[in-house]
């Protein structure tokens, strides 16, 4: 199927306040003039994993202080599964603009042994 | 459009801004709303420029058939009284990719040419036994 939004991920903290983290082009381009790269996150997780995050505030919650965000990450489960979809919101930002939307040519192929 | 896939991404972003500023994306929907948006629009684009392709392409399907049509007037060995235009324009509705119309015409066309060159052929053959009997 076509994309047709961004990959959205909703968040409620143990106030009951709640968070749409998306990501933008400005929010991916900010968190690469940080330091983020894609291909240093096995390297340096302790680095990349706070950046990646924190990024996906960028957009509708640009106000939120540092530590709400940090202790929202620590209260979250399935962190690996989260990772993982911010990574996926984080490369929308590029793939929109590479990808030829022709998506329904999903066939694919290979030379068996 | 070429955007390089092993750049980092702002770098992407910033070689690619140009071109969809150009097809219409503003600068806040580039860089601050939903990232598919331009996306979209690129499609929209894509149509377009589909679309305009085929308008002129249309235009000179019939300026091709206006002068086939006139083409057997034009025939200085033996002029012959021009072929009537089409009384109608291609049906445009109820065939939208007019493939079958284009198909029926072209072999109008192909039958109008092969008569005229038979009749050419024809002339010419006379034409040269004329020669010869002279000779």
């Amino acid at each position: 199927m076509e994309k047709n939004t961004s990959t959205k991920i909703n968040i409620k903290d143990k106030y009951g306040n709640e968070y749409l983290l998306e990501y933008n082009r400005s929010s991916a381009q900010m968190i690469e003039k940080n330091g983020f790269d894609l291909d240093k996150f096995d390297a340096q997780p302790n680095v990349m994993i706070p950046l990646l995050w924190h990024g996906a505030f960028l957009m509708h919650h640009r106000n939120v202080k540092t530590k709400d965000i940090d202790d929202i990450y620590q209260s979250l489960s399935d962190k690996a599964g989260l990772l993982s979809a911010l990574a996926d919101m984080y490369g929308e930002a590029t793939r929109s603009l590479l990808e030829d939307g022709d998506t329904e040519k999903n066939v694919t192929w290979g030379i068996a042994d | 459009m070429e955007c390089m896939s092993e750049l980092p991404f702002t770098e992407i972003f910033r070689k690619c801004e140009p071109f969809y500023l150009m097809i219409g994306v503003t600068l806040d929907e580039y860089w601050n709303k939903d990232v598919w948006i331009a996306h979209k629009k690129l499609k929209v684009y894509r149509l377009k420029q589909d679309e305009i392709n085929n308008q002129y392409w249309l235009l000179g399907r019939y300026f091709y058939d206006a002068l086939r049509c006139v083409a057997p007037s034009f025939n200085t060995l033996k002029p012959q009284e021009a072929y009537p235009y089409m009384d109608k324009p291609y049906n445009l509705k109820n065939n939208p990719d007019m493939e079958t119309q284009i198909d029926k015409e072209n072999k109008k066309q192909k039958t109008i040419q092969d008569r005229l060159k038979t009749e050419m052929d024809a002339l010419i053959v006379r034409d040269n036994l004329r020669k010869k009997d002279k000779a």
